[in-house]
């Protein structure tokens, strides 16, 4: 019962290895074997806080996770955002010391998987371990798109950025609605993420929205034309690395 | 918590804010447009020409509040 409940709530997890590489059912089961207990995180609750040490590693399950900084004034980065079938905290298990902390953006369902199964894991599974890696590489090539879309794009172009990589995140995670997709950020989280000012940020929205390539209405945005946006936003998801090829 | 409207004026083209954002107080809302227009001066000026202003009109609903303007001049001074 237990392993069959685990079992559905990685499906989204396996299909985002799944778009990477071939996975076995047997490499499937180790992982199901590997996780431990489900935890909820109410919105805007920490998961993990830096300079935590922790002896389990994160998977969600379901919902918005935002990793983040905070500076001595206060003023809080945003450095990536996670959603379902992301494993947040890999990191947490190298690493032992915590350099930043997650937040749960909306209610999140997580899945724990003990350390000490990831080490077993990486003693005996190697093209599993290398598809752990793998998702943390994926994590660093992310931030690598969000340093150069703030550091060099304007502020709505950067927005847009934003949105259509949550839009093709959120499609290999199975939590589209055709366009749409909920965005469950406040203005001061979307704020934070894109480190604009609250009014710069909803201007961006505003513009984008004039321009007829989306609509955000509460929480859901849909994307009207995306080949436009991505065009616009100077997109291109070969970071994403959503080829299926022996890794 | 009080909703700000922050309406932009380009070297004299006018957008207004629809939408507004909610500021704790006045002093709040002075700095968020403050922020906001060293931000967008980042975008707007190297894309506008050697002469540009940029002006946002801070309100409520109720009532008109204060002004934050930024003018921008680029003048050779080789002979």
């Amino acid at each position: 019962m237990a392993h069959l409940e685990k079992r559905r709530a990685l499906a989204a997890f396996f299909n985002r290895l799944e778009q990477r590489d071939e996975v076995s059912d047997d490499e499937k089961n180790v992982l199901v074997e590997a996780a431990g207990s489900f935890k909820l995180y109410p919105a805007r609750t920490d998961m993990v806080r830096e300079g935590d040490r922790l002896d389990v590693s994160t998977l969600i399950v379901q919902g918005w996770a935002a990793r983040y900084r905070v500076t001595r004034s206060g003023e809080r980065q945003t450095s990536c955002f996670h959603i379902a079938g992301d494993f947040i905290d890999l990191h947490a298990f190298p690493l032992k010391v915590m350099d930043h902390s997650i937040e749960a953006v909306s209610d999140c369902k997580v899945l724990e998987f003990p350390h000490r199964a990831l080490r077993e894991i990486t003693e005996r599974q190697p093209h599993l371990t290398r598809m752990l890696w793998l998702m943390t590489l994926l994590d660093g090539a992310i931030h690598r798109q969000w340093i150069t879309a703030m550091g060099r794009l304007t502020a709505a172009k950067h927005m847009a950025h934003l949105l259509c990589e949550m839009f093709v995140r959120c499609e290999v995670a199975g939590v589209t609605d055709g366009n749409s997709f909920e965005f469950p950020v406040t203005q001061q989280g979307l704020a934070d993420a894109l480190g604009l000012s609250i009014v710069h940020t909803n201007r961006c929205v505003q513009e984008l929205r004039r321009s007829g390539l989306i609509s955000w209405e509460g929480s859901r945005v849909e994307i009207l034309y995306l080949e436009e946006l991505k065009r616009f936003a100077e997109f291109d998801a070969t970071f994403l690395n959503f080829v299926r090829e022996p890794r | 918590m009080t909703r700000y409207f922050f309406d932009l004026d380009l070297s004299g083209e006018r957008t207004g804010d629809e939408v507004g954002t909610d500021c704790e107080n006045d002093e709040a809302a002075r700095d968020e447009a403050t922020a906001f227009i060293a931000e967008f001066a980042r975008d707007f000026l190297p894309r506008n020409g050697d002469r540009a202003s940029i002006c946002v009109d801070v309100r409520t609903s109720e009532r008109p509040l204060l002004q934050v303007r930024l003018e921008f001049a680029i003048a050779s001074t080789s002979k």
